[in-house]
């Protein structure tokens, strides 16, 4: 009985490594992305001057994240 | 990203903290600008594999100097988005050092090199190429998407493999000098898709079943 409860584990924990860092197709539902785009809105300030974004990051010496999006980021993509 | 990897708690924490942050369409403004159908809010979304849709989205890491540290064209799930921004970070610092600006290039080349050879094992699953794109580089006389063991093709790297590649051969450039076209240049430019979309808007375009 307790060999089987190894082997089992034993064989989980393989199941585990071996998908750990496959790549898997998930599907977002609609409320859940109409949310998250929202959400994403509200947490983080989104320039959309690159030259005022450059100011910016001069004067709180932070590092800078753009996005070049073919569409809006809380519009049509 | 919006609808996965920019909701994550960690991820959005980081860019608020430590980043200036903006988007710019450019789907008019830019010739190398993907196209595919229009994607809402209000639709359902499903994730793909890193680098996919490298010619609809592009995130530049910068030095709060405009000096690109890191790009990465198309979608990236949480865990390698969350690598690629602590290496934008360790390559930042690299840049306010105080080696000569030759030390300085030397080790940005070093540390992306690195970066594609170590970290391969955990981004590779995820990185591979979708079949349309590894299509369309198989066509091509000369990809460096090609893996050559001596004279021998040894079939494709990863994404982001190649990403990282072609990023040590930019080190520290002003975001006006990065040539984007070849940079995301990973194999088709248009395609459609239906993602969560009904009717229409995923068809097949052409009996060779490009869609």
């Amino acid at each position: 009985m307790k060999k089987t409860t190894v082997f089992v584990i034993l064989i989980f924990i393989c199941i585990q490594i071996s998908f750990a860092d496959k790549f898997v197709r998930e599907r977002v539902s609609a409320k859940k992305v109409e949310k998250n785009v929202e959400k994403l809105e509200k947490t983080i300030r989104w320039h959309r001057n690159f030259d005022e974004l450059k100011a910016e990051a001069k004067k709180k010496n932070k590092m800078v994240f753009w996005m070049q999006l073919v569409g809006d980021l809380n519009g049509g993509l | 990203m919006r609808a996965v990897t920019f909701s994550d708690k960690k991820v959005s924490q980081i860019l608020r903290r430590n980043f200036v942050c903006g988007w710019d369409n450019i789907s008019e403004s830019k010739s190398y600008a993907g196209k595919s159908n229009s994607h809402m809010p209000s639709n359902s979304a499903v994730t793909v594999s890193n680098c996919s849709g490298h010619h609809n989205v592009q995130m530049f890491f910068m030095t709060p100097d405009a000096h690109i540290v890191n790009c990465l064209p198309g979608f990236w799930d949480v865990k390698s988005f969350l690598m690629e921004v602590q290496l934008a970070s360790k390559l930042n610092k690299l840049y306010k050092s105080t080696r000569s600006i030759v030390k300085r290039n030397d080790k940005f080349l070093d540390i992306h090199l690195e970066f594609a050879f170590f970290n391969h094992k955990s981004l590779s699953g995820k990185s591979q190429l979708q079949k349309f794109d590894e299509m369309n580089l198989n066509r091509r006389e000369e990809t460096d998407f090609q893996r050559m063991d001596g004279f021998v093709s040894s079939g494709f790297k990863t994404a982001d493999q190649v990403v990282h590649e072609r990023m040590a051969e930019r080190p520290f450039l002003k975001y006006e000098e990065f040539d984007v076209p070849s940079f995301i240049d990973m194999g088709r430019k248009k395609y459609s898709y239906d993602f969560g979309l009904s009717s229409q808007k995923g068809k097949r375009t052409e009996k060779s079943g490009k869609r």
